[in-house]
């Protein structure tokens, strides 16, 4: 590492090496201003770097430990705190129990597998980040503790599914994508971070860093102009704008850090590019950072856009240079997508709902039972005590305000009633040329389904299938408008890759098993599958593999409906619903409120 | 936003208010500064129920026991309540004291958030994510204005008459109907597009963390104004008049817009009322109906599945045509 305190602002190439330390030491300079979301699976990339991470932070650290894990399936009480019963038992008096949330205080909370936590716990998470306090009401413990969190994200989710929470990603203001990064495994020997001691001095300076009062208009334009809309963003691009500057040992926040700061921030999150007349090249290529950074070649390069008039010319020209900085850090799927034009609002990633896990604490209270809480059961102290009043004389209580002898068999805690729910997944065929009108059946009922549904908190899913294959219109949700806004434009035409439909919902109910809740699986075809899995046009090699693939599915035992859509109710649908084990219902005239009827039915079944 | 939760202080027996919005609106934010305007009030010291010298002391478990002792009063502020994500049942309601209960095994009732929140504001952040069972204890209480306690051998019943604020993103799951004809008003917010706008909140705010204090102190005559313009409201409340005219329109929105009941007529006219009073206004025009006709029917519409519209949409043009007419 350089003897001089300045990390180089214009990363040298590979850019994603350079942005990628930069990150990394950012996060661990201020963690409680910053919080870092790391995407990207297990793999000696994400080893290298969170080891590096752990020892730098490490070093910061009064303890000398890099951050508090949260393990997945944590109890509420263990992350919040409550009461600690043995204490309080013991000492006769309440004891509260820190939670995990307060213990990291001052520290990084490390979140693995952030896709699945429940949605309760990210939001109380994010509760705390805001306040900067932790509000407790539980279990006769009422406080409000000032807790400071840095918080670390890892995201291990797939491109199709599900990823970290967005309340939880719009506040951590660096987003990191390791898939990226791990392409270019020769180069990562450049990877290093900053020291601890440079980490130090920069966290003395941090807080009298110059910030001209223009940089917010810029960076809102910038925002703007990538699609952006967060504020939180915006605003994290000045707080890391602030801190590269003292990393850098500089004393006020000029161009090219504020430049930097953008991408780093704004790169990763943006929807769009922008639609300037300038002469951006619409898919800039890796390199092409070295050109952009440094102001002069940026000024010739571009033609000053005509709409920044109210801004004035200096504002715009040094806005392009942000625009610029910006534009390479931009994700590669998104630039596929369309240059200059703008990409339809990338489906919002739904956070996995809560689980109603077996004794996580949730449900109507119903009765008690013997036993010790664990797990987050709750104590029913009033019978635990009625329990243990007859025996005290016996047990030699010394009298009548000395404590109460209380043993492990007089304990009783609250049974629940736990309701998991159900996610219904619409599987439809939306090949050929009764597309359209399956599509519309399928919508109806998955609105009378949500009408339904949200009085009983079920989620409803869908899937189409057509020409080679399967894609996942609508992700699991409860929320009518979101479905209502993924259900206005569908598709339809071509072949019938059933094999590819029924994989894609298979996968969906897998999901949601792992989740806590029950899958139902709707299936709206004629069954006549003519396109395999690869995306061939082979009925007959299509048909062999339905079989094997709907045996693997009947398997795995989801309660499944199959709707035979064509005109004369024929054979295949319904050796199709044999063969997954399924209830079969012709319905060749499209019916909405039949086909959520049938559901219904098929719902109350199961819960029975 | 601001609109309606001012109206919200100003008359409580509008019945609350439910902010739908994206992330990072400032909900919570605006509600947590409601707190700042409103005016104090004299209650009986100690009372953890927070009982007025004028209301009923047999009716409150605290005072009840504490006959003829003199009463004192303090002057407090009218509370805002947070009820926190994470809350159990005893905590909200009230349970047991454990304190006394472990060692002399003596029963006596620790109140709860609702005790709290007597004649004050309880806000609930992302309500949509509520537990069930919890919001089916709001919607009770919220409705008796009484908070019956009946567990682990307790037997307490005490007043809770609050104002409900809630705020959620509608994305991220449906509110139970129940749930939300609660409300009295409904908003919807969103982030600011225009570009003036959102740099001057990104400034606000860094100003605000650079130094909170100075912050306060930069808008203190402002906050002082919007307190006293709430207080006066509040006392001017009764004297605004409603014109049989306007009376009729409302009417008419109601009918024409398929509102069911007379919920949503009344809480249009309260609200009307509350307006015009925080205007300074002695009578309610139909201009203030319908400036704040959205708050109020927005969330009691009649779901119509062949209507794509959302349901601002809906509502102006209900107001359009009644209003021309």
């Amino acid at each position: 590492m350089n003897a001089r305190a300045s990390i180089p602002v214009v990363a040298p190439a590979p850019a994603l090496i350079g942005d990628l330390s930069l990150a990394l030491s950012l996060f661990a300079l201020d963690p409680a201003g910053s919080g870092l979301l790391l995407r990207g699976g297990h793999g000696p990339v994400r080893e290298r770097v969170l080891s590096a991470l752990a020892g730098l932070l490490s070093a910061l650290h009064v303890d000398g430990s890099p951050w508090r894990r949260v393990p997945l399936g944590i109890g509420d009480d263990r992350l919040l705190g409550g009461l600690d019963l043995t204490a309080t038992l013991s000492a006769g008096r309440p004891v509260a129990a820190r939670g995990l949330l307060a213990e990291a205080d001052g520290s990084v909370l490390l979140l693995p597998l952030v896709e699945h936590v429940p949605a309760s716990q990210i939001t109380e998470i994010c509760s705390v980040l805001d306040r900067g306090e932790l509000s407790l009401a539980r279990d006769g413990v009422t406080e409000h503790i000032a807790v400071r969190l840095g918080v670390l994200a890892l995201d291990e989710s797939e491109l199709d599914e599900s990823g970290c929470s967005p309340a939880l990603a719009d506040r951590l203001l660096l987003h990191v994508d390791l898939p990226a990064v791990s392409t270019l495994t020769g180069e990562f020997d450049v990877f290093e971070l900053a020291s601890a001691s440079e980490l130090r001095r920069a966290r003395e300076r941090r807080a009298s860093i110059y910030v001209p009062d223009v940089s917010a208009a810029r960076v809102c334009e910038v925002a703007d102009a990538f699609g952006v809309l967060s504020l939180r963003a915006v605003r994290g691009v000045l707080a890391i704008a602030r801190s590269l500057a003292a990393l850098s040992g500089v004393d006020a926040v000029d161009d090219e850090i504020l430049a930097s700061a953008s991408r780093l921030v704004l790169g990763p999150r943006a929807t769009r590019m922008p639609a300037v007349e300038s002469e951006i090249d619409p898919v800039p290529e890796p390199q092409r950072h070295e050109d952009s950074a440094s102001p002069d070649a940026e000024s010739k390069s571009e033609s000053e856009p005509d709409d920044d008039g109210d801004l004035g010319p200096d504002l715009s020209s040094s806005t392009d240079v942000l625009l610029e900085a910006v534009a390479t850090a931009v994700p590669a799927d998104v630039l596929a997508g369309l240059a200059g034009t703008t990409l339809p609002r990338l489906a919002p990633r739904s956070g996995r709902a809560g689980a109603a896990r077996k004794g996580s604490g949730r449900g109507r209270p119903a009765g008690t039972r013997a036993g010790l809480p664990r797990h987050g059961e709750r104590l029913a102290l009033v019978e635990t005590l009625r329990t243990a009043a007859p025996w005290q004389a016996l047990r030699g209580r010394a009298g009548p305000h000395a404590p109460v002898q209380i043993r492990a068999e007089d304990f009783r805690i609250v049974r629940r009633k736990v309701r998991t729910p159900t996610l219904t997944i619409f599987a439809v065929d939306a090949s050929g040329s009764a597309a359209v009108q399956r599509l519309a059946e399928a919508k109806g009922a998955i609105e009378h389904l949500l009408a339904e549904c949200y009085v009983r908190r079920d989620e409803v899913a869908l899937v189409a299938f057509r020409g080679t294959g399967a894609e996942v219109l609508l992700p699991p949700t409860r929320s009518l408008l979101r479905a209502r806004r993924s259900l206005s434009a569908l598709p339809g035409g071509g072949g019938t890759p059933l094999a590819a439909g029924l994989v894609a919902a298979d996968r969906l109910a897998a999901d949601a098993e792992r989740a806590g809740s029950t899958p139902v699986l709707v299936l709206l075809t004629d069954g006549r599958a003519n396109v395999t899995l690869a995306g061939d046009g082979d009925r007959r090699a299509a048909r062999t593999e339905l079989e094997t693939l709907t045996r693997r599915i009947a398997a795995r035992g989801v309660a499944t409906v199959v709707i035979d859509t064509s005109r004369r109710p024929g054979a295949a649908a319904q050796t199709l619903s044999d063969q997954l084990g399924a209830r079969y219902r012709p319905l060749p005239v499209a019916d909405g409120a039949a086909v959520s009827a049938e559901i219904l039915a098929l719902q109350t079944e199961i819960a029975a | 936003m601001k609109r309606a939760l001012l109206i919200a202080a100003v008359d409580p027996r509008i019945g609350g208010v439910m902010v739908f919005g994206d992330r990072g609106t400032g909900k919570s934010t605006a509600v947590r500064g409601l707190a700042d305007l409103l005016p104090q009030e004299q209650v009986v010291r100690d009372c953890p129920y927070r009982r007025r010298a004028d209301e009923p002391a047999e009716d409150c478990p605290h005072c009840s026991t504490r006959s003829g002792t003199r009463v004192r009063l303090r002057k407090e502020t009218v509370p805002v309540v947070d009820l926190p994500l994470g809350a159990t049942e005893d905590r909200v309601v009230g349970a047991l004291d454990i304190e006394r209960a472990l060692p002399a095994a003596e029963k006596s009732f620790e109140p709860g958030v609702l005790a709290r929140a007597h004649r004050g504001f309880l806000y609930v952040d992302e309500i949509n994510l509520l537990e069930d069972h919890l919001v089916d204890l709001l919607l009770d209480v919220a409705a008796s204005s009484v908070n019956v306690v009946e567990r682990e051998g307790l037997s307490i019943r005490h007043a809770a008459r609050f104002v409900l604020i809630g705020s959620g993103n509608p994305e991220e799951g449906e509110l139970r109907p129940q749930l939300l004809d609660r409300f009295g008003l409904a908003v919807d917010v969103a982030t600011p597009k225009g570009l003036t706008d959102r740099v001057e909140v990104v400034k606000r705010r860094d100003a605000f963390e650079q130094d909170p204090s100075a912050f306060v102190k930069r808008f203190a005559r402002r906050t002082g104004a919007l307190r006293r313009s709430i207080a006066r409201a509040r006392t001017a409340l009764d004297e605004v008049e409603v014109p049989d005219a306007v009376l009729e329109r409302a009417a008419a929105l109601c009918l024409e817009l398929g509102t069911d009941g007379l919920r949503g007529e009344l809480t249009l006219l309260r609200a009307a009322r509350a307006s015009s009073a925080l205007d300074g206004a002695s009578i309610v025009s139909e201009e203030t109906l319908a400036a704040i006709a959205s708050l109020a029917l927005r969330h009691r519409l009649r779901r119509d599945p062949l209507d794509e519209s959302g349901s601002e949409v809906r509502v102006r043009r209900a107001l359009e045509k009644v209003l021309i007419a």
